[in-house]
């Protein structure tokens, strides 16, 4: 199996058991009638029974022991919960209350709920389900308690409570397992002749790593549904380091949970992505069977090369914030931020589009003639920024931006078959 | 006006009575807990290790699972009260069996196993079709003859664990029935066009439309869609708009030929056109792509094989999209229509005729599969075409009527680019290299 590496881990410290392996520390509430262990786990020994006496909301709930707390802002929580269906009736009620996840902010007096179900009716599997919290993001859309102002939200975890409200009581063990928070996954293996691909990362999640399954890469259809960030490399050379990652004809989806914890695709020095395929004629090359590569509407994302080679044919970006590719070759961008041609790395930047992206920024370094044509930018706020180099561009359509073609003072730049139409030049100083 | 399936009911499990037993199945009775469709649906039980056991809808009037799809929502409550494993995990412990008289056919449901080989729990869609049953198990004769004849199906399961102990969880089975297409007819509001959601919305709205059809799925833009669309009813105006999205075409088996069709006096835009100061762009593509890889397969070499067909009068404007996997590719029927493509990948379909009127198609590339190397297909009237890549293409490629290319380039085209005796075509800007050029009679 390909080599993989992420940074999920158990939160809290080994002794606050959020691997459920003991009932050691947790507390409960409401009707909740104890904790247990239960060999049915998704890690470790054991996993945590969860039994009411009477309907409403009881809870269990442990202290983040000092120095291994998290920050809900900075990275995504997720835990294991095993529902069971009774015989006839429900367990927990029907509405977006049954499962909320309690966090509490740098002490025990602020919190905020996060309601881990959508809303109207139950929506929770039977058997094992992974649930998250992320960010400032409750869907249910309450705040509890005294909370959100607005500062709060990047202080330290303190404790963690999680809160069932049943619609009767239960004798069939409820289960909770593995609390663990984490952001990426680096991939650290392949080859040209044998790349990982989406797949792989999907086996990785369900059953190939040592401590716990984590399940935030599923593939189905031509679906690639990413819940955390992907790294292609570690930055490092050699083998167990570098990465080689394809992909085509796929919606790859970075999945994100809020606003807050950012969705990367990053390509690492020494390490090699390509979205879609060359085919070779007898005169040409024709790129072939691309990808739409999108992030969750509003929270952006990026898919940027670091300083490996990130080659990207026929593609359509959705939602993306930042773009930057050693080879662009047909591709459409919508509703993104920023679209970069500057880095050392770019070879090649072709047949391009970019469509109200906010305030996208194209900024090519040097001379970028032979690389770069057919781009065309409309409908930006700042199209283009030149910085403080001698610059050649070639083949770029500005046309309706609101915003500049921006240059630097003291420098000379070349437009090679440039079309600057209803947009700025501006010189920036 | 309105977003419906085209479907028949063959129960709605509002009765345990339309259902029977199979093997050791038990227990099978009305329940209310909360179901797809209607006010209940059916439970039932099975003893430990039970094999090939579940329950049978009662006969209805004999229906194809070659033109239709069968679809039924089925429960797992994945465990018994002592926490073991009801299912058992192998590839042929949750199937649905159609039945066509006494010879019956098994369609193994292993869409439903997780990464880790068991099966995911809470409500989960099974479906079947096309005559592929034969590969998963079969009783008596089983063919095309029996797959366009079923007469009833049934939820089959084989177990490791029992769910019969004192408040251990039952099975659920809910809404089976047998559908074709999506309808698509009308406006959404005043002369807003209808969308992916409206669609998904419709889907998963359990009071409108018969229930929770389970046919449309959506994970954040992309939708897939497990039966053929149809937009317009021919005769009113309507439309249908996909910006920035995928729409995926998840047809279960190479025999159904689920079509994606736009009627006469309805527009289908994938990707919209913005018009700026100089000219106009467009952008927000949206891909329509078939799966290549169904679940009921005979072989990797028999590929699904559905048509996007516009018919006359039909308009399709497709900006920055891919258009994969078709059969035919079937634009304005002989009719007269309005089409516009601009920007488009049209990849890995089989052929592709152009066959209006009122065509515009402007930097477009096509690619055929390399298995089936197929024509451009045969141009009958022409409007508009500039700046087209055709490469590797190793059939004909017929033009019937005079015609002005501009921009077009003809690459890699083993065979020939055939023009009917008597025609023109006027060339401009245009590269043909490595292609044959021959007339026709």
């Amino acid at each position: 199996m390909a080599d993989f590496t992420d940074d999920y881990t158990i939160i809290g410290a080994a002794g606050d058991y959020f691997n459920c392996d003991s009932t050691g520390g947790w507390g409960t509430g409401g009707n909740a009638t104890g904790l247990s262990t239960n060999g049915d786990r998704k890690e470790g020994s054991y996993s945590l029974e969860l039994t009411a006496s009477n309907s409403g909301t009881s809870n269990w709930y442990h202290d983040l022991t000092a120095g291994s707390r998290f920050i809900i802002t900075d990275e995504d929580l997720h835990f294991w919960f095993k529902y069971l269906k009774g015989k006839g009736a429900n367990f927990l009620v029907q509405n977006n209350t049954a499962v909320i996840v309690r966090l509490y902010f740098g002490g025990t007096a602020k919190y905020a709920d996060y309601y881990c179900t959508e809303s109207g009716d139950l929506e929770l599997n039977f058997g094992w389900q992974l649930l998250s919290c992320s960010g400032k993001n409750m869907r249910g859309g309450v705040i509890g308690g005294g909370h959100n102002n607005g500062t709060d939200w990047d202080l330290e975890i303190y404790r963690v409570d999680l809160r069932l409200n049943f619609a009767n009581s239960n004798d069939a063990p409820l289960g909770m397992d593995c609390w663990f928070s984490g952001t990426k996954i680096t991939v650290t293996s392949g080859t040209s002749a044998s790349p990982v691909t989406p797949a792989d990362l999907q086996t990785y999640c369900s059953t190939g790593r040592t401590a716990f399954p984590t399940d935030l890469v599923t593939v189905k259809g031509t679906l690639v549904d990413c819940v955390t960030s992907i790294y292609i490399g570690d930055t490092l050379d050699g083998a167990g380091h570098e990465g080689y990652f394809t992909m085509s004809g796929v919606y790859f989806y970075l999945h994100g949970l809020s606003d807050e914890v950012y969705r990367h695709f990053y390509i690492e020095d020494y390490s090699t992505a390509i979205v879609g395929e060359i085919e070779s004629g007898t005169d040409n090359d024709y790129a072939v069977n691309g990808c739409q590569l999108a992030c969750t509407d509003g929270y952006g994302g990026s898919f940027y090369v670091h300083g490996g080679s990130f080659y990207v044919y026929n593609a359509t970006f959705i939602s993306v914030s930042s773009i930057g590719c050693t080879e662009l070759i047909n591709a459409d961008v919508y509703d993104g931020y920023l679209v970069f041609c500057n880095t050392s790395y770019t070879e090649k930047f072709l047949n391009v589009t970019v469509h109200d992206s906010g305030s996208a920024v194209f900024r090519p370094l040097h001379d970028c003639s032979s690389i770069m044509d057919n781009i065309l930018i409309h409908n930006q706020y700042n199209p283009i920024y030149i910085d403080y180099f001698d610059t050649t561009i070639k083949g770029v359509s500005v046309k309706d931006c609101t915003g500049n073609v921006s240059l630097h003072d003291g420098n000379t730049n070349y437009f090679i078959n440039c079309d600057i139409d209803n947009s700025y030049l501006y010189n920036g100083g | 006006m309105a977003i419906t399936l085209n479907y028949t009911n063959i129960s709605t499990c509002e009765t345990s009575g339309d259902w029977n037993t199979v093997g050791n199945a038990s227990g099978l009775a009305d329940s209310d807990y909360p179901s797809k469709e209607g006010s209940q649906c059916v439970e039932f039980d099975c003893s430990a290790t039970s094999t090939a056991s579940g329950i049978q809808s009662d006969a209805v009037t004999a229906f194809s699972i070659i033109t239709n799809e069968v679809g039924i929502w089925f429960l797992n409550p994945v465990t018994n009260q002592d926490g073991n494993e009801l299912l058992q995990t192998g590839d042929s412990a949750l199937r649905l069996r159609v039945y066509s008289g006494s010879n019956w056919a098994d369609y193994y449901q292993t869409q439903h196993k997780e990464a880790n080989g068991h099966y995911r729990g809470g409500w989960m869609y099974l479906r079947a079709s096309g005559d592929a049953g034969t590969e998963d198990g079969n009783s008596g004769t089983w063919g095309t003859t029996q797959a366009n004849s079923v007469t009833s199906v049934a939820v089959i399961i084989t177990t490791q664990n029992a769910s019969t102990d004192k408040n251990a969880a039952e099975y659920g089975v809910d809404w089976a029935k047998y559908y074709d297409k999506i309808k698509v007819t009308g406006y959404k509001t005043g002369t807003t066009p209808y969308s992916p959601s409206d669609i998904y919305e419709e889907d998963i709205d359990k009071a409108s439309g018969g229930g929770v059809w389970g046919i449309v799925e959506k994970e954040g833009t992309y939708f897939s869609f497990k039966c053929g669309l149809e937009f317009g009813d021919g005769t009113n105006a309507g439309a249908f708009l996909a910006t920035s999205s995928y729409l995926y075409l998840d047809q279960s088996s190479p025999d159904q030929d689920f079509d994606v069709t736009v009627k006469n006096n309805f527009t289908l835009s994938l990707g919209d056109k913005i018009t700026g100061t100089d000219g106009s762009f467009p952008r927000s593509g949206t891909p329509l792509v078939v799966n290549q890889s169904p679940m009921f397969q005979h072989s990797t070499s028999v590929k699904p094989s559905p048509d996007l067909v516009i018919e006359s009068g039909g308009i399709f404007k497709n900006y920055l999209g891919t258009i994969q996997g078709f059969n035919l590719i079937n634009l304005g029927s002989g009719g007269s229509s309005s089409i516009e493509c601009i920007g488009c990948d049209f990849y890995d379909n089989v052929n592709v005729e152009l066959r209006s009127s009122g065509i515009v198609l402007k930097d477009m590339r096509f690619h055929f599969p390399s298995s089936s190397k197929a024509p451009v297909g045969t141009i009958y009237s022409i409007q508009e075409l500039t700046d087209i890549h055709i490469f590797q293409v190793t059939n004909s490629f017929t033009v019937r009527i005079n015609a002005t290319f501009e921009g077009w380039t003809v690459e890699d085209a083993t065979k020939h680019l055939l023009i009917l005796d008597s025609h023109t075509i006027n060339m401009k800007n245009s590269i043909i290299d490595k292609t044959k050029v021959e007339t026709i009679t």
